[in-house]
């Protein structure tokens, strides 16, 4: 089931790019997202939500449940990402199993859709046309006042190419005026599939404040991407599919919580790191001396235990750290350990 | 369902289909309809059904006869690759967010046609009649009832080809598919079909194009033409929403 609470920030990035170190085996997903406190009515829900293609099923029994502000999908191909995405916007009909978005059921998307904008995948367009006569076909179609054009493209910052066909554009402006043509309705909810793919770094900047301004204004947005750090730094709220099966919906904080926290321990004189680890051991600790410092199973509620222990064995620490779970650890020990549900 | 019409008209309002598209037929139409009178004017030939008077606007109404599966042609390529190419490159999905009503686009997407349509046949019947009587000195005699039902025929020629194309559009999802099916069949393929089917003169779709571009044949009249015209066209209509309606949209 898959909810998004209004006024959280919920965002999705998938491992590959220059700052992620995750890399997806195949068929996982990850959702992340921004809580902002309180908690509101589901914005997107869905029950046992199922999408096979002939004998391969691509979503199997998601129980997703998520509600508003920034929400985060990723995962690798294959994981059910997109094809949940496409659920929600009735551009594909579930196998079975139920949902609704903004309180209407997904069978009826004509009643939401209004109130959603979207950019699926690689941004589609009219290459013949200017990017403001490809936005002025949408706002025609949803019955948007044409004034929301120009507004959009200045909020992409596309206004100085907005005359030009759309097939001189680069990647990137391609992806704003995705953006743009998500953005048209003035959604209550956005969902947007690897937006950051052919950015910049500039624009992958502006695309991460953007978000964040539009998750902070108490609507909701489900963001796809292949960058794992950046879920971390955007998002507080994940949930991880896999193989199209929800393994995991929460904060970011909670399932970081899930990994085993380390202590890093560092002796003033090296020659003591076996000594430090064995003693660590005859306390019941797991441990092992490893790159100059002594690797410590324990949470930061032990750190006074262990430097107690130390200055028991006349040993005098320079140093006592937590190592902190990363969103990849987590992504792996989730993805390699346990079984879909 | 105008909503539709009016963003499919906003996608279609461009150069190149103007000045390509539409302006190729209006230009075919209009040098076949001078090449004529001036032709009967030349020869006191007898040219078309309707043409008995030499130099008249009945000169105007044969070259809207010959020129219509022309121009119905032009509208099929038109329409086949514009919707098929919505499908091939993706922007169906921008389409269907916005209006997801999959009945009232398909709905939208042939009233466009038709309006098309109705543009073309009235812009060529004029310059048609304009050119006839231009290549006449301006002394040919003017048949309105005749030149009104050209037109309607006119109209209804290629509003049908260019509903089949933007049928197949929905159908193949491939431009290229789609345009050489429909052009494959209507020059080629239903005279091929009479060899094998002797009886496909009587209900064909392209032999009942032709005989009301004609306004009639020896095999059936205007009007039995027209009928079979609409029920293959609206047959096209049906099988493309059923289609489009059950269709998941994965591209």
């Amino acid at each position: 089931m898959l909810r998004f609470p209004p006024g959280r920030i919920q965002c999705a990035y998938a491992a590959g790019g220059p700052t992620a170190a995750l890399h997806f085996s195949d068929n996982l997903a990850i959702v992340a997202t921004a809580n902002t406190g309180t908690r509101n009515p589901l914005v997107v829900e869905t029950h046992r939500l199922t999408k096979a293609f002939g004998s391969r099923i691509a979503v199997n029994g998601l129980d997703l449940e998520l509600s508003s502000g920034v929400t985060g999908f990723v995962g690798p191909n294959g994981s059910g990402k997109s094809t949940t995405l496409r659920m929600l916007l009735g551009l594909i009909s579930p196998t079975s199993g139920t949902g609704t978005v903004l309180g209407e059921s997904l069978e009826r998307p004509e009643r939401y859709l209004s109130r959603v904008g979207a950019m699926i995948e690689t941004p589609a367009f009219y290459p013949m046309l200017s990017g403001r006569k490809n936005l002025a076909v949408l706002a025609e179609l949803g019955g948007i006042p044409g004034r929301r054009v120009t507004d959009v493209l200045s909020d992409v910052e596309l206004t100085d190419r907005a005359d030009d066909h759309v097939r001189t554009y680069s990647l990137g402006m391609k992806q704003r005026l995705g953006l743009a043509a998500a953005l048209l309705p003035d959604p209550d909810l956005l969902l947007l599939d690897e937006p950051a793919n052919g950015l910049d770094p500039s624009g992958m900047r502006e695309m991460r404040a953007m978000i964040r301004r539009f998750g902070d204004s108490g609507r909701t947005v489900l963001v796809s991407s292949h960058l794992l750090a950046e879920i971390e730094a955007v998002c507080d709220r994940v949930a991880l599919i896999y193989e199209g099966h929800l393994r995991f919906q929460g904060s970011v904080k909670e399932l970081l919580h899930r990994q085993r926290a380390e202590l890093l321990l560092v002796p003033e004189e090296q020659e003591d790191l076996e000594a430090l680890a064995a003693l660590c051991r005859e306390h019941d600790f797991e441990a092992a001396a490893q790159g100059g410092k002594v690797r410590v199973l324990a949470g930061p509620d032990q750190a006074g235990s262990l430097n107690r222990i130390a200055s028991s064995g006349g040993i005098t620490l320079i140093g006592l750290e937590e190592e902190r779970a990363s969103l990849e650890d987590a992504f792996f020990a989730l993805t390699e350990a346990e079984e879909p549900r | 369902m105008i909503r539709v019409v009016r963003s499919q008209i906003v996608k279609l309002a461009r150069p190149g289909v103007l000045f390509g598209v539409v302006g190729l037929c209006l230009a075919f139409t209009t040098a076949v309809a001078v090449y004529l009178a001036l032709k009967t004017s030349s020869s006191d030939n007898v040219i078309g059904k309707a043409g008995k008077v030499a130099g008249s606007s009945h000169d105007a109404i044969a070259s809207l006869e010959e020129t219509a599966i022309w121009m119905g042609v032009l509208m099929l390529a038109l329409f086949g690759h514009s919707i098929a190419a919505e499908f091939s490159t993706g922007t169906i999905r921008n389409l269907l967010v916005r209006e997801p009503r999959r009945g009232r686009i398909l709905a939208g997407m042939v009233v466009t046609i038709v309006i098309f349509a109705v543009a073309i046949a009235a812009a060529a019947t004029l310059l048609a009649v304009a050119a006839t009587f231009a290549a006449s000195s301006g002394d040919a005699d003017l048949d309105l009832g005749a030149a009104v039902v050209a037109f309607a025929n006119t109209t209804l020629v290629i509003s049908s080809l260019g509903i089949l194309g933007g049928s197949l559009g929905v159908i193949l999802r491939s431009p290229s598919f789609a345009i050489s099916l429909g052009i494959v069949y209507v020059l080629i393929g239903e005279t091929v079909l009479k060899v094998v089917v002797p009886d496909a003169g009587q209900w064909g779709f392209a032999t009942s194009l032709f005989a009301v571009m004609h306004g009639g044949s020896e095999i059936m009249t205007n009007a039995h033409g027209a009928l079979v015209v609409l029920v293959y066209t609206a047959l096209f209509v049906v099988a493309a929403g059923l289609l489009f309606r059950l269709r998941d949209i994965n591209s």
